[in-house]
């Protein structure tokens, strides 16, 4: 091995050895520079590749340099000065040009054009330095080993760009440390090979030996400014890994925390709902899952403005900070949702409990916002992890099924899931998709319950109430399906449906019998309605007159500009106007004067008490009194004997509906039953 | 909202039930604590008014700019030594009635020379959420 004698018997092992840890620190740096050059946008890859050049040309040059003080012969050496420069200018200029020649996006033109030009760049330097190494003896050179030199230096610098620009490093290495010891081969290689190629041949006559002592403090003085310089690239290098890693930590938390309210937001909880899951799975830890739904937020946002509304969604962050224990984790999820995942609870289930607890209570104080004294309330779902799932999807669906219950339960409360519930649920979900094909496979029905003239007992008509024969589960009350229907947007052509079997049943009545039919809200909602009721009327050949469509407060109220439209669309056609259930809701009096309104239904409930209960015979005299003196008819329901009827007829009811008189009764039987009394009164 | 509503003068009224976690025998150290923390708290926020202490209930009036109000009502909202917090009265006032107080305290006391102390705390105790008005007058003469 003609490299290694080379450095064992021609050098001083010491300068040696600093020209190597010179030549391992200066690649360390290099490829550290060089790795932001090849990623740096464009705008910043000259500086990139400038400090590179610089850094990776001193530590070539000096480990070049060094190593030639290190270099023992027989014969007296000097170095020329103007020569030495141009080689320190050809390390630095020629390997910044490589760098940039590394960054080409031609990945062809980066690994082999770039990659020699480093190589060369290392040659050049070389060579040019070795004119400047000036010794009084008969220099002769070995053009094999000078190929070699330059075949070595060049293969192993593209080798190393080809590294630095995402090559396949071996499976022990990383990119980078392969690229540095590729970089250290091709500059040590080069340098030793080169020497091989070069020898001495004393002059005889001349003092032998050079002056090793001012060799070695040059020598020291040279690895000092390069590895200023060295040092100086790679504090740079630094810095600028410390500022990426800031800002990428900086992004991180942008991506993982909620903008608004500082806490970690949906991708966080999921990234720590599915490991918790995981571990729960490995061990069967328990752990808890609550989520948190505020309650009256969305009047807040819609009466005193988004502005409000964040503000007290950052106050509700505050607090529920405020009240967890340092071992649960919140996080916000959207909207007014937020979510605790309560890891430290193992096995005690009160804990949990407890913290629900003060979570309805911090947030069901009140919060003052610009003067503004915002009353909320949170419902809360708990769902317990293994018991009620063990997958991220299981757990949240039984902590949401939970939260549905704690709001159906009247919210400001928390419950923790049940079995029972998902099968509410289900149930709930099964009937939904009954419902949806109900009308097609007309399982609908209409019932009739008469009303009769409060003071002669004949009957005036009846009213329209709608029943669902559903194929499993038997006869459905309006009370089970109607708030599904209005829900999933069904009401519309349901309500339609009652309407027009009612027309249709009435024309066959006695033509001094009226149908009265209810209206849900939602229909009310809905500007086509006297279209519809107009087209049903034409269609069914019913006089309107005959016809009573019965309306709620519940319709009236926050929708009064377009009740009042439809309902005088629907007066001026004819058609009579009765408010149902009244004296149960805000019974305001204002409805009743400023909505053309024909008919007061008393509710059942005052009835019931009717005549014992002073205070309900007491509502009930005023509201027929009321009724009467504004021109309206009254209608007494839920009349069950003869005292509530007499009760009712004395007071000024005109007319009255109940069991005493009929229970509900099929459409196919309502007509009989007409026919009988009629033909009674006229056989009478 | 303009500015000067909410700089303007406000006084907020609320009671709450004391809900420490140390004995009973500390409790009285406990409330010295509060008062004196808030004390010095209201001192910089300009704040003033009372905190009362009877039945295990605090009865605290807080006057002052409504942003430092909001502030403060806040924290104590945040506080969960408080239980059952009611929140009785929050209006803009003309002036202040506690405005030489940057927190005084009056609380029950079963030494006998407090009897009449006791008496009119008693008193504010029944009525503060159903004629705060009256309470407050009651209050303000307890303080003298």
């Amino acid at each position: 091995m003609p490299v290694i004698s080379c450095i064992l018997t021609e050098h001083d092992l010491l300068l040696v050895l600093l020209a190597a840890v010179m030549c391992a620190i200066g690649s360390f740096a290099t490829t550290r520079l060089w790795r932001n050059a090849v990623a740096a946008r464009q705008r910043d890859r000259f500086h990139w590749c400038f400090l590179t050049g610089v850094t990776g040309g001193s530590s070539i040059w000096a480990t070049h340099f060094i190593a030639m003080l290190g270099y023992q012969t027989p014969v007296p050496a000097t170095f020329d000065p103007k020569l030495t420069v141009i080689s320190i200018v050809i390390a630095i200029l020629g390997t910044s040009l490589g760098i940039a020649l590394t960054t080409s996006s031609n990945r062809l033109i980066a690994r082999l054009v770039g990659g020699a030009t480093l190589g060369l760049s290392i040659a050049a330097m070389h060579f040019v330095g070795m004119f400047a190494y000036r010794v009084d003896g008969i220099v002769s050179w070995d053009q094999t080993y000078i190929v070699l030199s330059i075949v070595a230096s060049i293969g192993f610098s593209v080798l190393a760009t080809f590294y630095m620009t995402g090559g396949r490093a071996p499976a022990f290495l990383s990119r980078t440390n392969a690229a540095v010891i590729s970089l250290i081969l091709a500059i040590v290689l080069l340098h030793f090979t080169a020497m091989d190629a070069f020898s001495v041949a004393p002059i005889a006559g001349l003092s032998s030996g050079a002056d090793s002592g001012a060799f070695s403090a040059m020598a020291m003085s040279v690895a000092l400014v390069a590895l200023l310089i060295v040092f100086t690239g790679f504090s740079s290098e630094v810095i600028e890994f410390r500022n990426k890693t800031r800002s990428e930590i900086d992004l991180n938390y942008i991506a993982t925390h909620d903008e608004l309210t500082g806490v970690p937001n949906r991708r966080k909880f999921s990234e720590i709902l599915a490991d918790r899951c995981a571990k729960t799975r490995d061990t069967g830890a328990e752990f808890s899952l609550i989520m948190i739904d505020l309650d009256r937020f969305k009047p807040v946002n819609d009466t005193l403005g988004h502005t409000t509304g964040d503000a007290v969604l950052k106050r509700v962050a505050n607090r529920l900070e405020h009240v967890i224990r340092a071992s649960d984790f919140l996080a916000r999820l959207g909207g007014d949702e937020f979510a605790i995942i309560a890891l430290g609870s193992t096995g005690d289930r009160s804990n949990v409990l407890r913290l629900c607890d003060r979570i309805i209570d911090v947030l069901s104080r009140p919060f003052i916002i610009n003067g503004h004294v915002i009353e909320l309330g949170a419902s809360l779902g708990v769902a317990i992890a293994p018991a009620h799932g063990t997958t991220a999807d299981d757990l949240t669906q039984s902590a949401d099924i939970a939260l549905y219950a704690a709001k159906d339960a009247g919210r400001s409360t928390y419950k923790l899931f049940e079995t029972a519930m998902a099968d509410e649920v289900q149930l709930r979900r099964s009937l939904e998709i009954d419902l949806r094909r109900a009308l097609n496979r007309e399982e609908f029905e209409v019932y009739y319950q008469p009303q009769v003239d409060a003071k002669s007992g004949d009957y005036s008509g009846a009213e329209a109430l709608i029943r669902w024969r559903h194929p499993q589960r038997g006869m459905l009350s309006p009370v089970v399906f109607i708030p599904l229907a209005e829900e999933l947007g069904l009401i519309g052509p349901i309500g339609n449906w009652v309407l027009r079997q009612a027309c249709r049943d009435a024309v066959t009545w006695p033509s001094h019998l009226s149908v009265a039919v209810n209206l849900s809200p939602a229909q009310m909602m809905d500007r086509r309605l006297p279209k519809s009721v107009k087209s049903i009327l034409n269609e069914t050949g019913l006089d309107p007159a005959r016809l009573e469509l019965e309306i709620t407060e519940t319709s009236l109220i926050g929708n009064d500009v377009q009740a009042l439209a439809v309902l005088n669309e629907l007066r001026a056609m004819g058609i009579a106007i009765s408010l149902d259930d009244f004296g149960t809701g805000y019974s305001s009096l204002s409805y009743l004067h400023r909505f053309p309104i024909n008919r007061i239904k008393i509710d059942r409930s005052f009835i019931d008490r009717i005549p014992t209960d002073v205070d309900s015979a007491a509502i009930v005299q005023a509201i027929a009194k009321l009724g009467g003196s504004l021109g309206m008819k009254i209608t007494a329901e839920g009349i069950e004997n003869e005292e509530q009827w007499s009760f009712s007829k004395t007071e000024g009811c005109d007319h009255l509906q109940g069991y005493l008189f009929s229970k509900p009764i099929p459409g196919s039987e309502i007509g009989a039953l007409f026919d009988t009394k009629d033909s009674a009164e006229r056989a009478a | 909202m303009p500015e000067s509503h909410y700089n303007s003068l406000h006084r907020l009224l609320y009671t709450s039930k004391s809900r420490f976690s140390c004995s009973e025998a500390h409790v009285p150290v406990e409330i010295k604590g509060i008062v004196a923390k808030s004390f010095e708290k209201n001192r910089h926020r300009d704040l003033t008014g009372v905190l009362l202490f009877i039945n295990d209930t605090f009865i605290q009036v807080l006057e002052g700019p409504l942003s430092e109000i909001e502030t403060a009502f806040e924290a104590i909202c945040c506080d969960m030594r408080h239980g059952n917090l009611k929140l009785v009265d929050m209006t803009p006032v003309e002036t202040r009635i506690f405005d030489e107080w940057s927190m005084a305290f009056v609380g029950f006391d079963v030494d006998p020379s407090h009897l009449r102390t006791n008496r009119d705390l008693q008193e504010v105790y029944t009525i503060v959420e159903s004629d705060p008005e009256k309470a407050l007058r009651q209050i303000r003469g307890l303080i003298n």
